[in-house]
């Protein structure tokens, strides 16, 4: 029976030693090559991937594919004999009993790599265990053929086939989860897959595809490309050889990858399936009822959790009634007093962005909104920080309301009524998660019919859902597929067939 | 001295009317676990709701449905008194009613309310710890302010009670929650929360000392004990080693409590002088139960009450054994554990108390005085929107199987 990878207690000191050296070990500067055929090519071209919160700190240096490695990788996808392997499932809870061998090693780089503070880089390790245990269940579920219905003389089973080639291009800010939890899905149905990892994140991609080759995938059915989107992903994605797509990203890259897939060119076999998880603008409403001192608790955690750059993190603050300057004031206090720091410091809540380019983006988005900022963070001056960040009074057509920043940036609004909270928190473009607090249990029950996201959660924090416990995935402009760690989303990466045969010969049956 | 004893005498003593109304209305709601839970629900809610009509509107959500199946006719009551108009009159008596609760269990909303009842304890020849509700703080404003409360507090009574010499903690004696002195309080932000819990609690535990009353260091959630235990040796062996019988708890359903025993000896043989215990079962069985299994974690708690009990002995043992180190205060509310624990000191002539919480078990800490047993009872003051989850708290427990008056009438 699936259980869900125990997260590591840190309240055990040994634990906390356990990573603290995993961390001092980790060597930085390494060279990560593309991976063809379980062979390691390394290309003249590269791309550093840095420390967030320390920009001198070289962690890999990543060879850059080119568009012949990726013909090849095509190529040799082609013959391969992947779905012809009997112990897929096996395979990936081979990899995931690795991964659990290797946790804190993993999570040390993602700590540097991507600057995720202790927690959350636990919490991605166990979730790629978790999808590499689920999904091997799943595929269990679903391999076998089944009968439709009992008729006498005819016999009908229902059955899966894998699409083919599929190439998974995956983000940074789950770089060990998402690429694991896409790849796999499409590995245990009997696809290849080309991964091309985040350019910020190369390394973590590279050390799940040695796991995945180490716990018995074929060599020709996985291939890592490392590059840049407009290059080797953009030629991935149109190529005429591959069948599915499966991307988590910006929207506007989603779109995009949409887009082109719904190109049919000459030669091509079969439509592109695409599996796209794109953003969100996610609200959390509180009502009069609420518990404040819950609330404020679950708003931090769901707003600056990782400083804000989760699809599922919370933007938008929605609050009913006189409660409101309360409420904004205490939280406003609390904003003030968030721990930013270096990732691998374990006190550190408030880590970096990403890289400079987001830095820049989000700071520019601040100053020129024509807001006056209510609350802010402090922050280190060094590495690519962006304070916590609150607003209020914000106008609702505003765009600090509106788009996704991917940041540690909260926009607060007043409402009258929890009517009108429900029609200002389903008014986005994205329905990807949400959160209510409340004390009324009719305004519970009508946010589980009227307030339309994905992932709806109920006095807790809206961030974190958990492979199987909580599947994952939204509608609108969040993404097209199904849930991510649920059971349908395997469905996703296979073709149905049927096969009926008359067993009626000369009056046998 | 048998728990049969105290048993009878607590069954043949009088109640007031209060506790008389009290008891009847949580036996009405204990006959439906629904109604119960959504009762203590509201109760839950009701501070923190502004209007009439709110209050109505969510009363009716929690309770109409079980009061209908449990009691119609209070069913039909609850529609007629929520209907517009009526609202402000309900508004009127829920808050009555919770009041005369909280009034129960939480001794006021200062410490200068408060200070009758205090001075009523000690004039039965009983013992008082003061804590400040506040359930958590989410700003080093809060912080602060929580710090502050506490040095007004020790203000306030040093000026009612002089301080006497007979015992530790009488006529005073403080119970600090240290997670409410810093809003980073994490255990992965060890040293630095350490560091500034200790630094506000240095301020309670100094002026504490100029009034002379006695610091007890209250125990919370597995994941913030660490840093309590932590905050308790720097205090009391660096920054106050001299200081008379500080307090601490140690909590019988944690599963490595004997370890936790073991870490306040080598405090106490550090310091050089003896250190109050207060021994309690625990009162966060259910989350601490819940949450392990939510995150996949070891269960930290005894799953059987039995165990916990069992070890509640095993525990007085090893104090009273030790008592060179410890003044051991049996808490709680249990006869059985309790009446192990003062025989077992009795035995041994050493010095101990018991430790009741505040209008939870008059009846026993009365009858335990009689016998010559010093009781302190654990007493309450805060607002009421704080004040609702220890409210609650104490009401679950009332209405639980394993709760004090259940079990008495039970035994």
């Amino acid at each position: 029976m699936f259980k869900n990878e125990p997260f590591t207690d840190f309240t055990i000191e040994e634990n906390r030693k356990l990573l603290l050296s995993a961390l001092e070990r980790l060597s930085l500067g390494s060279k990560v090559p593309c991976i063809l055929k379980g062979d390691e090519v390394f290309t003249k071209e590269t791309l550093d991937s840095v420390d967030p919160s320390d920009p001198k700190v070289i962690v890999a240096s990543s060879s850059l594919a080119s568009i012949d490695l990726a013909q090849e990788a095509i190529h040799i996808s082609k013959s391969s004999k992947w779905e012809y392997v009997q112990d897929r499932s096996k395979i990936l809870k081979n990899a995931a009993s690795i991964m659990r061998v290797r946790k804190h090693e993993l999570s040390a780089l993602i700590i540097r790599e991507s600057g995720k503070p202790w927690r959350e880089a636990d919490a991605d390790v166990a979730e790629a265990i978790d999808f590499c245990d689920y999904y091997a269940d799943e595929w269990e579920r679903l391999q076998t053929p089944e009968k439709t219905m009992e008729v006498p003389g005819e016999d009908n089973y229902y059955f899966y086939q894998p699409r083919g080639i599929s190439v998974v291009i995956s983000p940074w800010n789950f770089p060990f989860a998402i690429p694991c939890g896409m790849v796999v899905a499409s590995l245990v149905c009997g696809n290849t897959v080309i991964l091309k990892p985040a350019e910020q994140t190369p390394r973590i991609g590279y050390e799940l595809v040695k796991i995945l080759l180490e716990a018995g995938v074929s060599k020709d059915a996985l291939h890592f490309l490392p590059g840049l989107g407009e290059v080797v992903g953009d030629y991935l994605v149109k190529s005429t050889d591959i069948s599915l797509v499966a991307f988590t990203g910006s929207k506007a890259v989603g779109l995009s990858i949409i887009e082109a897939c719904g190109k049919v060119s000459k030669g091509q076999e079969s439509v592109k399936k695409v599996v796209c998880e794109m953003g969100g603008k996610n609200a959390i409403i509180v009502d009069e009822s609420a518990d404040q001192d819950d609330a404020i608790k679950g708003i931090i955690d769901s707003a600056f959790g990782f400083a804000g750059q989760k699809c599922s993190a919370c933007s938008r603050l929605i609050i009913v009634g006189d409660q409101y300057e309360e409420l904004v004031s205490r939280l406003g206090d609390a904003v003030r007093n968030i721990r930013a720091g270096a990732p691998k410091d374990p006190a550190t809540f408030l880590p970096p962005l990403i890289d400079s380019e987001a830095q820049s983006r989000v700071h520019k988005a601040i100053q020129n909104s024509g807001l006056k900022v209510f609350a802010q963070s402090e922050v280190p001056k060094d590495g690519y920080f962006i304070p916590a960040t609150l607003f209020k009074d914000v106008p609702l057509d505003h765009p600090i309301f509106l788009s996704e920043l991917f940041a540690p940036v909260l926009a607060a609004v007043k409402v009258k009524s929890f009517d009108e909270a429900l029609r200002v928190a389903n008014s986005s473009e994205y329905a990807l998660t949400g959160g209510v607090f409340s004390r009324d249990p009719e305004n519970l029950e009508r946010a589980k019919r009227e307030f339309k996201v994905g992932n709806l959660y109920l006095n807790r924090k809206i961030t974190g859902a958990l492979v199987k416990r909580q599947p994952f995935g939204g509608f609108k402009m969040s993404g097209v597929g199904s849930k991510a760690g649920g059971r349908d989303y395997l469905l996703q990466f296979v073709e149905p067939r049927v096969v009926t045969e008359n067993t009626i010969r000369k009056g046998m049956i | 001295m048998t728990p049969e004893e105290i048993l009878k005498e607590i069954k043949e003593s009088k109640l007031g009317l209060i506790d008389f109304i009290h008891q009847k209305s949580l036996a009405l709601l204990s006959k439906d676990e629904e109604l119960k839970l959504n009762a203590f629900r509201f109760v839950d809610v009701f501070p923190s709701l502004r209007s009439s009509s709110e209050v109505s509107k969510i009363l009716r959500a929690y309770l109409s449905a079980p009061l209908n199946r449990t009691y119609p006719i209070l069913g039909k009551l609850l529609k007629l008194g929520t209907i517009t108009g009526i609202s402000l009159v309900t508004k009127f008596f829920a808050s009555w009613g919770i009041t005369i609760l909280a009034s129960k269990v939480i001794a006021g909303r200062t410490a200068k309310d408060a200070i009758p009842k205090l001075k009523s304890i000690l004039d039965s020849g009983q013992g008082f710890t003061v804590d400040l509700l506040g359930e958590y703080c989410v700003s080093e404003k809060e912080a602060e302010v929580y710090k502050d409360r506490y040095l007004e507090v020790l203000n306030s009574l040093s000026k009612k009670f002089t301080p006497g010499k007979d015992r530790p903690g009488v006529p005073l004696c403080i119970s600090v929650k240290l997670s409410a002195l810093y809003s980073q309080t994490d255990y992965l932000n060890f040293d630095k929360s350490v560091e500034v819990i200790s630094l506000r609690a240095k301020e309670i535990v100094a002026r504490a000392e100029e009034v002379g009353a006695q610091v007890y260091i209250d125990a919370e959630d597995t994941a913030t004990n660490q840093i309590i235990y932590a905050v308790f040796e720097k205090l009391f062996c660096q920054d106050f080693p001299k200081i008379k019988y500080p307090g601490i708890v140690l909590q019988c359903y944690l599963k490595d409590s004997l370890n936790t025993f073991n870490r306040l000896k080598d405090i106490a043989v550090k310091r050089g002088s003896p250190i109050a215990v207060r021994l309690v079962k625990g009162a966060y069985w259910d989350v601490e139960r819940a949450l392990a299994i939510q995150n996949g974690f070891d269960i930290p708690v005894f799953e059987s009450k039995k165990e916990t009990d069992r070890n509640f002995e095993v525990l007085s043992d090893k104090l009273v054994e030790n008592s060179d180190y410890f003044l051991p205060g049996f808490a709680g509310h249990n006869l059985f554990s309790l009446s192990y624990g003062i025989n077992l000191a009795k035995q041994k002539g050493i010095n101990f108390e018991v430790q009741t919480l505040y209008g939870m078990a008059d009846t026993l800490s009365n009858a335990l005085s009689k016998r010559g047993v010093f009781v302190r009872q654990y007493v309450p003051i805060g607002e009421l929107i704080p004040g609702m989850g220890y409210l609650v708290r104490r009401l679950v427990e009332n209405t639980s199987n394993e709760g004090f008056l259940r079990s008495l009438w039970d035994v």
